[in-house]
């Protein structure tokens, strides 16, 4: 009798244990649902999962990478990252030399006095500083001894005449400014434009890591063409709840901004949080700049700042686990395969946590400024109809404007692609992607019957020109798989 | 320096001229001109070459986005060891390319590069590729020497189509001696016009 009721009592307490594993497993912390979310919002691009993701959210998650990211301290070689832009400095933090018409200017300053001696000035005489070509301005991203530790040698030797910039949130950060700072109103949360040495940039307000942190973003040439960067002026979450708090909304308008402004990528002063040291080495490995892998386009900076801004949500619900904002999940939007053609007009509208349902996408017409607005159904594909009018070559765009649910953000979305009657889905498999492209090719001057679809332009033959019209037609960026 | 009398300058200054206009003329209704550096080449056994393949877009705005294209070269001299395709077509390291090359003929060598990047790309192929009038490089090849003597590497076949999809039409730039044989040819037919001019019988006035 005893031994049943020890296995009884045994039994009991399995269970117990077991429903207490599976409670827990059932009700994830808004930490947890929070750094899942960036890790979903990379959409399963390894570079932002390996450096934006793992690198931004370490101050939530991974100490033992934070530790080791700061012991790399050795000096990089001076970049030329674009046409008129070079980094100097150390694998853990650097700075950004601007080259414009008449003068240099300066994001961030290194650590200190011998850092501007060793690496910024011989940098500068080797592009030219002197007469015609001083040094104009400094911005420092904020007052932390690794953004503005030099500022002092500069204007020991520059003297008083060009200004260094910084946030006044962070004038008497680690104490008194030696260096005289040009203070930049943190409290003015809206774009605040800057003569920046003849380069006109936008600073962004953007407490949170320091109460000065100033973004900002600036124009860049690339092959001589303009490109505006972001600028991320603080990276480290802070560990209270009103830093934290502030970090958060930062991000949220830094997002914002990128949007409207239409930023392509970032310039961050820690190369080993954003990817910036990748992009060096490729740089380097190619021996040119272009194409230039800094610049992501604003559909993946967005997602870049997503991913930040899930990295500050869990550490807001970490340090305050009654404080769990609204989860911001990215959104993507693909033209089905067959659209948009004369006949169709259908995108579908995703996340990595499923199909958008129910929400209105708006289809509008370059050319003709027609437009129609359907609504995603369970597999998130709206289809346009009635057809407005659509002719060969126009240009059209989809859009999805966002939905706020009850703890949720889905982020807006777009696409645009050319009308045409192309089918390029050799392999039949409901999108147009690389595998189909490289069948096109692979056919090239081989006998095709008449209607098939690797002669694209139905001119009678295949041929490269037939393969490259069919990557107008990819489902995704670069005929991504 | 060799100081020309003024006529001698002049038939210099025609000479030159007479060059520049056969040269715009060879490529005049082009989209592209192709180029291999060096055209031709001294080998010696165990020694390697490397041969540059470059383009020029002649139109503004216009891009190349793909190309197929047969080289040439001697067999008894040369050996191919590699090709490096440029970046302008977009990175194939990071798929924005796909690339081919067929070297299964001594001799012949065909590449083959097209580019993934599209129209709404944040660095389409017009920001990738400079602009009408400067040359930059398709791909970049290695060949290790067999024999020894001098040999030419031409191009014998192009296809390009455009960032649309269309063809382009492409023009060579001539090596050395076709040049040479059609600045011979352009001396003749100055030479022919003016004996022409002399034994031709002048109007009365």
């Amino acid at each position: 009798m005893k031994r049943i009721s020890t296995l009884i009592q045994g039994a009991v307490m399995t269970a117990a244990a077991v429903l207490s594993v599976v409670g827990q497993a059932q009700t994830p912390t808004g930490k947890d649902i929070h750094l899942e979310a960036a890790t979903r919002n990379t959409g399963g691009d390894q570079f932002l999962k390996d450096w934006t993701r793992d690198r931004y959210c370490m101050y939530v998650d991974n100490p033992a990478l934070l530790a080791e990211i700061r012991r790399h301290t050795a000096p990089v070689k001076p970049m030329q990252i674009f046409d008129d832009v070079w980094f100097a400095g150390f694998e853990n933090v650097g700075q950004f030399v601007l080259k414009n018409e008449s003068g240099f200017t300066l994001i961030d300053t290194l650590n200190r006095a011998s850092d501007v001696d060793t690496y910024t000035v011989p940098l500068l005489q080797s592009l030219g500083l002197g007469a015609q070509m001083p040094l104009r301005a400094a911005y420092a991203t904020h007052g932390h001894g690794d953004h503005d530790g030099g500022a002092p040698r500069l204007r020991q030797l520059f003297g008083s005449a060009f200004p260094i910039y910084l946030g006044s949130g962070d004038q008497a950060l680690g104490g008194v400014k030696s260096y005289a700072p040009t203070l930049i109103d943190s409290a003015n949360l809206g774009y605040q434009s800057l003569d920046f040495g003849g380069r006109q940039i936008t600073l962004l307000s953007s407490p949170g890591h320091t109460p000065g942190t100033m973004s900002a973003f600036v124009p860049v040439h690339d092959n001589g063409k303009e490109y505006l960067m972001l600028v991320v002026g603080g990276t480290a979450i802070p560990a209270n709840v009103d830093a934290t708090t502030s970090y958060l909304r930062s991000v949220e308008r830094m997002y914002a901004a990128s949007r409207d402004l239409g930023a392509m990528g970032t310039l961050h002063p820690h190369g080993i949080i954003d990817g910036g040291n990748q992009r060096m080495a490729d740089i380097d490995a190619r021996g040119g700049h272009t194409p230039n892998p800094y610049i992501l386009g604003n559909e993946r900076l967005l997602r870049t700042l997503a991913i930040m801004r899930e990295c500050g949500a869990a550490q807001l619900a970490q340090v305050d686990p009654a404080l769990s904002p609204p989860v911001w999940r990215v959104t993507t939007l693909q033209f089905d395969a067959q659209s948009p053609s004369t006949t169709l007009l259908a995108a579908r509208v995703q996340s990595d946590w499923g199909p958008v349902t129910g929400q209105p996408v708006t289809f509008s017409v370059a050319q003709t400024g027609a437009a129609c607005t359907a609504t995603t159904d369970a597999s998130g594909l709206a289809s346009c109809a009635p057809l407005p009018t659509l002719r060969t070559g126009d240009e059209v765009t989809a859009a999805f404007a966002g939905e706020t649910g009850a703890d949720y953000v889905h982020l807006p979305s777009q696409r645009k692609a050319i009308v045409s009657a192309l089918a390029c889905d050799i392999d039949g498999n409901g999108r147009v992607d690389r595998n189909d492209i490289s069948a096109v090719v692979a056919a090239i001057g081989k006998p095709v019957p008449a209607g098939d679809a690797r002669d694209a332009d139905k001119n009678g033959k295949v041929t490269l020109d037939d393969a490259r019209l069919c990557t107008s037609r990819c489902t995704k960026d670069q005929c991504a798989l | 320096m060799t100081a020309f009398p003024a006529s001698s300058a002049s038939r210099v200054l025609r000479l030159a001229a007479a060059s520049g206009l056969l040269a715009t003329m060879f490529s005049a209704h082009a989209d592209v001109v192709l180029a291999l550096t060096p055209g031709t080449a001294t080998s010696s056994a165990g020694s390697a070459r490397s041969v540059s393949l470059t383009a020029t877009n002649l139109e503004a705005g216009s891009a190349i986005g793909g190309f197929a294209i047969d080289i040439a070269y001697d067999p008894a001299l040369w050996s191919f060891s590699a090709v490096n395709f440029g970046a302008l077509l977009g990175d194939i390291g990071a798929f924005q390319a796909l690339s081919a090359v067929d070297a299964s003929t001594p001799g012949l060598l065909k590449l083959t590069e097209l580019s993934l990047v599209g129209a709404f790309d944040p660095q389409p192929l017009s920001a990738l590729q400079p602009g009408a009038g400067t040359a930059f490089t398709l791909a970049t090849m290695s060949f290790d020497g067999l024999g020894v003597g001098s040999g030419a590497f031409r191009i014998v076949g192009a296809q390009l189509t455009d960032a649309a999809g269309l063809p382009l039409s492409v023009a060579a730039v001539p090596e050395p001696s076709t040049f040479a044989l059609l600045a011979i040819g352009g001396m003749a037919l100055l030479g022919w016009q003016r004996r022409r001019a002399s034994i031709t019988p002048s109007r009365p006035v």
